[in-house]
């Protein structure tokens, strides 16, 4: 580790420090800012300037060397982030390759990671349904994990709060599972969704398919506008960024709208280290920082904390933060950093053929976008052999059919194209339960170039995973033999954890400091004016895409520690 | 000017010239720098006639003009494996010289049950569709890619839907 610059203890004060700029990060920057509090944002990777930094938003399909696919050098060379669906030749930029960022794998886990400006917020697949009273009742009605402190009721004024300005689409379905909220105009679903959709209806009853609500702007309000945000244009380009602003990002959305407060400090290529504890003062005081280039230490202070460097890496930096009142780690009293880390099973698909509808067919843009059956296991009561269930989604669509021949035939045939059959499918995306053996840890010598200590990730499936996977394809068999629906097939991936881009929790919140790290504003218990708000919070997985969630919990978080700044009470 | 005549044009300016370094048309080299294969300017030639019998010029160019044969050539240098490389350069050499009419090899392929000549033929058929159908040309004048397509339409009759690409 280099020197460490301790001149100007002023120049380096702010009133709170965000780690991290992605999803929950930018969220604290706008709140923290429009509050009017002097804020510092640290991001680890570089500065990613909406419009500005997104080098292939515009490239037209021919300019892709290899239209799209990853080279065989590339797949070698990075065996995890390869398997991403997003790592293509347009979006390489803004990931992290396997050999840049090291970690163990005591177990096999795909860590995508995207360090820049934003973070995964240029990538992630802007799904945003709400959590129910049904998924925060849930550790406590099933006996796992640690009961959740807080309730839907808590939350959802929040969740209103963050979907206005981010700009959610979504239809009102008045479903008790996933709650309604702030919703711009629904996408369409098209003719074999619906179709789909209203089969299950007549037939179950009990199995919603819904259009996907989505961080889409199918419809720009004023604040969007003020934003300088305007319609999705259904490009379905986004993981190149999008100069519409068309869906949420942090680059598009919470970052500029910070800067023109001009109560931010952006510092990109900031490393954190640790968090830095004061024995005395009995507070954190501020974070280390490692600069990511010159690899130099510096010390930034602030009255509050918020870590939200993404849900494995604000485990790091928590357990990366000792000190003799911490030896094992921020807030980590009870041994539990760390742990009860879970994610998404995104395992299981089933793919189909669809013989009718063959007269109508979806047109003009590419929705970025596609149906969603939300939980229908286990919801009101225990019903089956595991515990909790899986949302799923669903999506229809005609490929052309591929020209016979050769020659003028076949000139004619590509340049004629005729849509194939429509083809169904769908992909689980199952709750997991934490365990205490679901876990990250620091390794004990070996450091990345940072002088930060690498990370293992010891995370697997268990047997009620399994028995998820079986019931998910079971019931998505008959659910599309019931439609008429041919040629089913399923597949079990085996994936490891991970891909599914979901992981959470190790820094969990709930009532008691014995069982949880964090309490129901989001602070460590036993520090403070330390806030986690990122995916390390979370006690529970459900089944929803997380991302809303955080959102809603750094809003949440952010307004109560204004206020407690205000009453003296941090 | 006519239609053709801009897209002769356009041709001349434009389309393909990634893939032709300054050595194109040069005796004895070829007209693409390959990392993992290697091929001599019979094989390109070869590959070329193949291109432009699989898509011929009519009205409209073909494949080999649009470059799809040097786009082919480039797929298998830089995404294919090893192994698919092999057969592909196997086939290749065990079909070069022989007449580039692609139904004939193919069906001479298929018959006698040679593993490399098919593996050939099957990737080179797929590489330069691909090629040809995901060029400029054909992507800007016959079937024109929207990057901003703007409206999506859920459900409508099959008559009124353009293309996707």
């Amino acid at each position: 580790m280099g020197y460490l610059n301790t001149k100007g203890v002023d120049q380096n004060t702010f009133d709170v420090i965000v780690i991290g700029s992605g999803i929950s990060g930018g969220w604290a920057a706008k709140e923290f800012t429009e509050k009017g509090l002097n804020t510092l944002v640290l991001e680890r990777g570089r500065d990613v300037k909406h419009q500005k930094d997104y080098p292939t938003t515009n490239k037209m399909p021919w300019e892709f060397e290899h239209r799209g696919q990853l080279t065989r050098q590339l797949i070698e060379e990075n065996p995890v982030v390869s398997k991403c669906y997003a790592f293509r030749e347009d979006a390489l930029h803004f990931f992290v390759k396997d050999k840049e960022h090291p970690y163990v794998q005591d177990k096999p886990f795909d860590w995508i990671r995207g360090y820049q400006v934003g973070g995964k917020s240029l990538l992630w697949a802007r799904q945003t349904q709400r959590w129910s009273e049904y998924d925060f009742e849930g550790p406590a009605r099933d006996g796992f994990a640690v009961d959740w402190p807080i309730r839907y009721k808590d939350l959802a004024p929040w969740y209103s709060y963050v979907e206005k300005f981010a700009g959610i689409s979504g239809n009102k379905d008045g479903l008790d599972i996933l709650p309604d909220g702030e919703f711009l105009p629904p996408m369409e679903m098209n003719c074999v969704e619906d179709y789909f959709s209203k089969k299950m209806a007549s037939s179950y009853g009990n199995r919603p398919v819904i259009i996907g609500r989505a961080a889409h702007i199918t419809a720009p309000q004023q604040i969007h506008l003020d934003q300088g945000r305007a319609q999705c244009q259904n490009r379905n380009l986004c993981q190149r960024g999008c100069p519409f602003g068309g869906y949420f990002s942090s680059n598009s959305s919470t970052i500029p709208w910070a800067m023109k407060t001009g109560k931010l400090t952006l510092k990109p290529n900031s490393v954190v280290h640790s968090v830095i504890y004061d024995d005395a003062k009995q507070k954190a005081t501020g974070v280390r920082v490692i600069d990511a280039v010159s690899k130099q230490a510096t010390e930034y202070f602030a009255k509050v904390i918020f870590v939200n460097a993404a849900a494995l890496n604000t485990n790091l930096i928590l357990l990366n933060s000792t000190s003799s009142r911490f030896p094992n780690g921020l807030g980590n009293d009870n041994g539990l950093l760390g742990k009860y880390v879970a994610f998404h099973n995104y395992r299981a698909r089933v793919s189909a053929v669809h013989e009718g509808h063959l007269d109508k067919n979806s047109s003009g843009g590419r929705r970025p976008n596609s149906g969603y059956i939300p939980r229908f296991r286990n919801v009101k009561k225990q019903e089956t052999v595991f515990l909790r269930g899986y949302a799923a989604g669903f999506g229809a669509s005609r490929y052309n059919q591929g020209a016979e021949g050769w020659g003028e035939e076949l000139k004619k045939g590509l340049l004629n194209p005729k849509p194939g059959p429509w083809y169904v499918g769908s992909h689980m995306m199952g709750e997991t339960i934490p365990k205490e053996s679901g876990q990250v840890s620091l390794d004990a010598s070996n450091k990345d170039e940072w002088g930060i200590p690498l990370l293992h990730v010891n995370v697997d499936y268990d047997d009620n995973d399994e028995k998820m996977v079986k019931d998910y394809l079971e019931q998505l068999t008959e659910m599309f033999t019931v439609a008429g629906f041919k040629n089913i097939e399923t597949v079990d991936s085996k994936q490891a954890p991970g891909l599914d881009i979901h992981e959470m929790g190790g820094v969990r919140m709930g009532h008691d400091p014995k069982t949880s790290l964090l309490n129901k504003w989001n602070q460590l218990h036993h520090c403070k004016n330390v806030f986690v708000t990122d995916g390390a919070c979370m006690t529970s997985t459900a089944t929803q895409n997380p991302s809303l969630t955080y959102m809603a919990l750094t809003a949440r978080a952010a307004d109560y520690a204004f206020k407690a700044l205000k009453t003296g009470d941090l | 000017m006519d239609r053709r005549q801009v897209i002769r044009h356009f041709l001349v300016v434009g389309a393909g010239l990634a893939f032709m370094p300054s050595c194109v048309y040069k005796d004895g080299k070829v007209s693409i720098q390959l990392q993992s294969i290697q091929i001599n300017p019979d094989q390109e030639s070869f590959l070329k006639q193949l291109a432009d019998a699989i898509i011929p010029p009519t009205d409209t160019p073909g494949a080999a003009e649009l470059g799809s044969h040097l786009f082919a050539l480039k797929m298998v240098d830089d995404c294919f494996e090893k192994q698919e490389q092999d057969k592909f350069m196997t086939g290749l050499k065990k079909l070069q010289g022989k007449e580039p009419n692609p139904a004939a090899l193919m069906s001479a392929a298929e018959q006698e049950k040679d593993e490399e000549p098919l593996a050939f033929m099957k990737a080179f058929r797929r590489l330069v569709i691909q090629g040809y159908t995901q060029s400029e040309y054909v992507m800007t004048n016959l079937l024109p890619y929207q990057l901003v397509p703007g409206k999506y339409y859920g459900c409508v009759p099959v008559d009124s839907t353009t293309s996707k690409s």
